[in-house]
C-alpha cells in the first residue's frame, strides 16, 4: 500500500488494540476517525499482512458503537467538561463482528490497520453474496443496498422453509411473507421455474390479503425506487385467486366483507369429505389425541371412505343404501352406527370385547357435533351449486384462502385439509430434480403446531417441515413466539426472521442465533424492518422491505373506471393471469 | 488555634512545603501593603468575566539511574529522564489540551563527559535520550534537580511564547522569575505557600476569606539581579479558591498569586479580580485529585495527559535494559 489509506473515501478508522478492546480473529474494535462515522450494520473490511506477505481480508459487520469522553473519570466530570474546566476528548469506537476471513487464516487484524467501509464487491464478499450462485432479494439494508438470500436454501436444493417471529400488529410478519412471495414471483430469481411456482396463503386476520391483485394507490415514486433497487417491478401480484368459505344458506356466496367480486365461495362435497378422509380434521384440538379416541376416529373415517367408494357417482354418498344429502344427515348416520344402545347390527366402534368404551363414543359424538356446528356449512351435498366451481384450485400463482370470518375449529379444518392436499398432490407427481416450489404461508403456528400435544394439523405441518424440502413444498411459517411452536418445525427453517419481538421472548433459547445486540434491537424494530438469519451468513442482518405495492385494504385499491372495471394493470404484471375462475 | 490537617495526600508533600523554586525567596525586598488601598480587608470583584485562560504545566519522570566510568576510570552518575510540558486552554464548553504546544523531551543527564545519545526503538516509535553533561553536578540528586530545572525552563519558555497572545490570561505554575520577556497578562500561582510576605496581623485575614474574595494587592520590591520584567518588583495577592472547614486547616484553600509591576496597579487589579473569580471555578475536588484544591482541575487533566505522553514507565525501563544488554553483548 503506497497510497495513504486514510485518504480513501471509504476509510473509517483504525483497528484498536487496547486491553479493553483487543483485536481478536472473530471480533475487533475500530477507533472511528472523528471526521467519519460508522453505524450499526455497516460492513467493513481490513487487510492484515502476515509475516510471509500473505494478505488476509477480514470482513465484518458493525454490531455496536460506543462514544466516550476520554480524560474523565467521574460521573460529574461531564459537567466540568461542558464548563470548559476539564479537557475531555470524545472518542468513538465501533465493534465489528467478523463474518468472513479470506483466505481462512484466523489471525486478529493488527492494531493500527486502516478499516475501510466495504462497498460493492467487498461487501458482497463480506456477506457471502459472492458465493450464492442463485439469489433472491430479502430486502434493503438501511444504506439502500440490496440484501439477498441464497435461493438454494429456500427452494429445497440445500435447505428450505422460512420461519418468522414477532409481535402481532407491529412485526409485519404476513407483510414480509407476502413481500418474499412477490419478490420470487414478480422478480427474476426463479428463472424458468417461476411460471410453475405457486403459493397458498391463509388469510386469518383482517382482509389485508384480499387485494393482492390490485395496485396500491398509496404507491409513491420513492417506494417505486425501492422496488427498482431490488430489481422488482412495483405493482400487484400478477396472478392471484381468492377463496372464502360459503355463507350459510343454499346460495354459495363467499363470506367476506370488503370484497365480493373476484372471490370464490368454497365448499367440499360429502363425497370428498368421506372419500378423502377429512373426518380427523374435525378433531384438531391437541388434546383430542387419546388412543381410544383416535381409534374411534380412524374406524369411522374408514367406514365413511368405504361407503363413499361404493356409492354411485355424484356429490352425495350412500350409507347402507340410504342416500345422505347433507352434513346433518351424515351426522345422523354416524350417530346411528355408533350408538351402543342401537339394535342395528353394524357397530362402527367395534363389537364385543373390542368395542370402544361408551364414554369414548360419547366423547367422540360430543366433539363431532361441536365441530359440525361450525364446519357443517362447508360440506354440501348434491343440492348445492356445481361443486367444481366452488372447489379451491391452485390455478393461480397465489391462492388466498380467507379464513378470518370462520370459527377457530373451522379454520383448523380448512387448514388441515388443504395442507394435506398440497402434500398429496406433490407426492403424486413424477419426481423432478428441482421442482418449482410451492409455498405455504401459515400464520399462528403456535396454534396449529404447538410445542406440546399432537393433532392432525401438527402432523401435516411436521410432514411439510421434514419432507417438504424434497417435494418442493416450502413452509413460510409465522408466529408471535417461536418458543411456543414445535421445535422441529422452527429448527427445519433455513431462514429465520424476526420482526419486533417482546423483550422477554427475545431472551429465549429459540433466538440464540441473534447476537446480544440484535436481541436488543429486535425489541425496537419498526414495522417494515426485520432481522434475517440465513445459513451462510454468521450474523443476522437487519433489513427493510418496501411498502406493499399491492393494496392491503379496500381504501388502498386504485380507483376503477366508469365501467366498474379496475384501472388497467400493466400487461407485464398480468402475465400469469389465467382468467377469473368465478365464470 | 487547634491542630488541623493540610489538604494534600502525604505522598505529595504538603501545600506548605518549601519548593525548590521558592527557595531563593529569601533575597526579597521590602513589602508595601498599601499599593492598592489603605485598608487590609477582603475585596469581592464585581463581575464574573467569561472563562478564557491558558494554564502551563509540566511533568517529569526519572526513568532510571545509571552509573558509568569517566576517562580516568572514576564512576560518574547518570539519569535517564523524561519530561513533558504543555498547556490546557479553558474556554466555555471547550477545555482542551493544546496538542500543538505539547513537547516531550528525553535526556540522559550525567556527571561525566562525552557520553553518547541513547536511541531506543519500540515498533515505529523512537525514543531519543540525548546525552547532556550537567556541570557541577556531583550526585544523583543533583541530576534530579537538573531535570526539574530543565522542565521548569521549558515551562517558562512555553508560557512566555503563549503570553504574547494577550487575549488569554496565562497562568504559570510557580513564581514568574523564570520568564524573561512575557506578555502583560501572565500570572504566577504559587500552590506551595511557604513565605507569607505579609506580617502576622495581615495573615490573620486569610482564613476568613470566602471563595471568590481576594486580599488587596501588595508589592514586593526587587532586590539583587532578577529577570528584566521584574526589575521594578512584583504585585502579589491572595485568593481563596475553595471553601474549607472542619479538620482541614482553612489556609489549605488559599493561593498566592503574582504578576510583574510592569503592568501597573490598574493592570494588576484587573488580573487580581480575574483570578479571584476564575480560580474557584477551576479548583479541584478532593475526590478527583489528591492535591485538591490547589492543583486545579484542568492542570490535573493536563498532567494526566502529559504523563500519558511520557509513555509506559515499565515498557521504557525494559527497553533501556534490553538496549544496554545489547550493548554489553557487542
Amino acid at each position: 500500500m503506497t497510497l495513504d489509506p486514510t485518504a480513501d473515501a471509504a476509510y473509517r478508522g483504525l483497528v484498536l488494540g487496547t486491553e479493553a478492546e483487543a483485536s481478536t480473529p472473530l471480533g475487533f474494535s475500530v477507533w472511528v476517525d472523528p471526521t467519519r462515522f460508522l453505524q450499526l450494520d455497516d460492513v467493513v473490511t481490513v487487510i492484515t499482512t502476515l509475516p510471509d506477505g500473505t494478505e488476509v481480508e477480514t470482513s465484518g459487520i458493525v454490531d455496536d458503537v460506543r462514544t466516550r469522553q476520554e480524560g474523565v473519570a467521574l460521573t460529574s466530570d461531564v459537567s466540568l467538561a461542558r464548563d470548559g474546566v476539564l479537557p475531555a476528548q470524545q472518542a468513538t469506537s465501533a465493534h465489528i463482528s467478523v463474518t468472513r476471513v479470506e483466505p481462512e487464516v484466523y489471525v486478529p487484524p493488527m492494531p493500527g490497520q486502516p478499516v475501510l467501509l466495504a462497498q460493492g464487491a467487498a461487501r458482497d464478499r463480506a456477506l457471502f453474496f459472492d458465493r450464492m450462485a442463485e439469489q433472491f432479494p430479502l430486502g434493503l439494508a438501511r444504506d439502500g443496498s440490496t440484501i439477498v438470500g441464497n435461493l438454494e436454501f429456500l427452494d429445497g436444493a440445500k435447505g428450505a422453509h422460512v420461519n418468522i417471529s414477532g409481535i402481532s400488529g407491529v412485526a409485519t410478519k404476513t407483510s414480509y411473507a407476502t413481500f418474499l412471495l412477490y419478490a420470487l414471483f414478480e422478480g427474476r430469481s426463479l428463472g424458468a421455474r417461476r411460471a410453475n411456482a405457486k403459493a397458498l396463503i391463509f388469510n386469518v386476520k383482517g382482509e389485508d390479503l384480499l387485494f393482492l391483485d390490485r395496485p396500491n394507490v398509496m404507491l409513491t415514486d420513492e417506494i417505486r425506487e425501492r422496488y427498482a433497487s431490488l430489481g422488482l417491478p412495483a405493482g400487484p401480484f400478477g396472478s392471484a385467486g381468492f377463496f372464502a368459505p360459503v355463507r350459510r344458506g343454499d346460495l354459495p356466496i363467499p363470506d367476506t366483507g370488503a370484497r365480493q367480486e373476484g372471490v370464490t365461495g368454497f365448499f367440499w362435497t360429502l363425497r370428498e369429505f368421506c372419500e378423502e378422509g377429512f373426518l380427523p380434521f374435525l378433531f384438531t384440538e391437541a388434546d383430542a389425541e387419546t388412543s381410544q379416541m383416535s381409534y374411534v376416529i380412524d374406524a369411522v373415517a374408514a367406514r365413511l371412505a368405504a361407503a363413499a367408494k361404493a356409492s354411485p357417482a355424484g356429490p352425495n354418498v350412500f350409507i347402507d343404501d340410504v342416500e345422505v344429502e347433507d352434513f346433518d344427515q351424515l351426522l345422523d348416520a354416524i350417530d346411528t352406527h355408533l350408538d351402543p344402545d342401537s339394535d342395528l347390527a353394524f357397530k362402527w366402534a367395534g363389537s364385543g370385547n373390542s368395542a370402544a368404551a361408551i364414554g369414548t363414543i360419547r366423547a367422540f359424538m360430543r366433539r363431532l357435533h361441536g365441530s359440525a356446528r361450525h364446519v357443517g356449512t362447508l360440506i354440501r351435498g348434491a343440492g348445492a351449486a356445481s361443486p367444481e366451481k366452488h372447489r379451491i384450485g391452485f390455478q393461480h400463482q397465489v391462492t388466498v384462502v380467507d379464513l378470518h370470518r370462520l370459527h377457530d375449529r373451522a379454520q383448523r379444518f380448512v387448514v388441515g385439509v388443504l395442507l394435506r392436499r398440497v402434500m398429496e398432490e406433490r407426492e403424486s407427481r413424477p419426481g423432478t430434480d428441482r421442482p418449482a416450489p410451492f409455498f405455504v404461508v401459515v400464520d399462528e403456528l403456535n396454534k396449529y403446531a404447538p410445542r406440546t400435544g399432537r393433532s392432525p394439523i401438527k402432523d401435516a405441518l411436521l410432514d411439510i417441515a421434514e419432507r417438504g424440502r424434497s417435494l418442493g413444498v416450502i413452509l413460510i411459517g409465522a408466529q408471535q413466539t417461536a418458543s411456543e411452536v414445535e421445535p422441529r418445525i422452527v429448527a427445519n427453517a433455513a431462514f429465520r426472521v424476526v420482526g419486533r419481538l417482546d423483550p422477554a421472548e427475545a431472551q429465549r433459547n429459540e433466538y440464540r442465533y441473534l447476537t446480544p445486540t440484535t436481541q436488543k434491537r429486535a425489541a425496537l424494530l419498526k414495522p417494515g424492518s426485520m432481522i434475517v438469519a440465513q445459513p451462510e451468513i454468521p450474523v443476522p442482518l437487519l433489513l427493510e422491505f418496501p411498502w406493499p405495492a399491492w393494496a392491503t385494504r379496500a381504501s388502498e385499491v386504485a380507483p376503477t373506471d366508469e365501467a366498474g372495471e379496475p384501472a388497467p394493470v400493466p400487461r407485464l404484471l398480468r402475465r400469469f393471469d389465467v382468467g377469473d375462475p368465478e365464470d | 488555634m487547634p491542630v488541623r490537617l493540610l489538604p494534600w495526600s502525604p505522598e505529595y508533600g504538603t501545600a506548605m512545603r518549601m519548593d525548590a523554586a521558592e527557595a531563593d525567596e529569601a533575597d526579597r525586598g521590602d513589602v508595601d501593603l498599601r499599593v492598592e488601598r489603605d485598608i487590609w480587608a477582603p475585596i469581592t470583584p464585581g463581575t464574573t468575566p467569561p472563562l478564557r485562560v491558558r494554564i502551563v504545566d509540566g511533568v517529569r519522570r526519572a526513568e532510571a539511574h545509571a552509573l558509568d566510568d569517566d576517562l580516568d576510570g572514576l564512576p560518574t552518575f547518570g539519569l535517564f529522564a523524561s519530561y513533558a510540558v504543555g498547556v490546557v486552554a479553558c474556554e466555555p464548553a471547550a477545555a482542551r489540551v493544546v496538542d500543538e504546544a505539547t513537547e516531550v523531551v528525553r535526556q540522559y543527564l550525567h556527571t561525566g563527559v562525552g557520553a553518547a545519545d541513547r536511541i531506543l526503538r519500540a515498533g515505529s516509535a523512537r525514543l531519543d535520550f540525548r546525552a547532556r553533561a550537567v556541570p557541577r553536578a556531583k550526585s544523583a540528586d543533583d541530576l534530579v534537580d537538573a531535570m526539574n530545572r530543565s522542565m521548569l525552563d521549558a515551562e517558562a519558555h512555553l508560557a512566555e511564547s503563549l503570553s504574547e497572545d494577550e487575549s488569554w490570561l496565562t497562568l504559570v505554575d510557580g513564581p514568574l522569575r523564570g520568564l524573561r520577556h512575557p506578555g502583560r497578562r501572565v500570572v504566577g500561582y504559587i500552590k506551595r505557600v511557604q513565605e507569607w510576605y505579609v506580617p502576622a496581623r495581615e495573615v490573620a485575614l486569610l482564613p476568613t476569606l470566602l471563595p471568590g474574595e481576594r486580599t488587596p494587592l501588595f508589592s514586593i520590591e526587587a532586590k539583587g539581579a532578577g529577570a528584566d520584567h521584574l526589575r521594578d518588583g512584583r504585585y502579589s495577592w491572595y485568593v481563596r479558591i475553595a471553601h474549607i472547614e472542619g479538620p482541614i486547616h482553612p489556609l489549605g484553600g488559599v493561593l498566592r498569586l503574582e504578576c510583574s509591576q510592569a503592568v501597573g496597579v490598574e493592570g494588576a487589579r484587573e488580573l487580581a479580580d480575574l483570578t479571584a473569580t476564575l480560580l474557584p471555578r477551576l479548583a479541584s475536588s478532593p475526590v478527583r485529585d489528591p492535591r485538591a484544591p490547589q492543583n486545579l482541575t484542568p492542570t490535573g487533566a493536563l498532567e494526566a495527559r502529559l504523563t500519558h505522553l511520557l509513555g509506559d514507565r515499565r515498557l521504557i525501563y525494559r527497553l533501556l535494559l534490553t538496549d544496554l544488554a545489547r550493548g554489553l553483548a557487542e
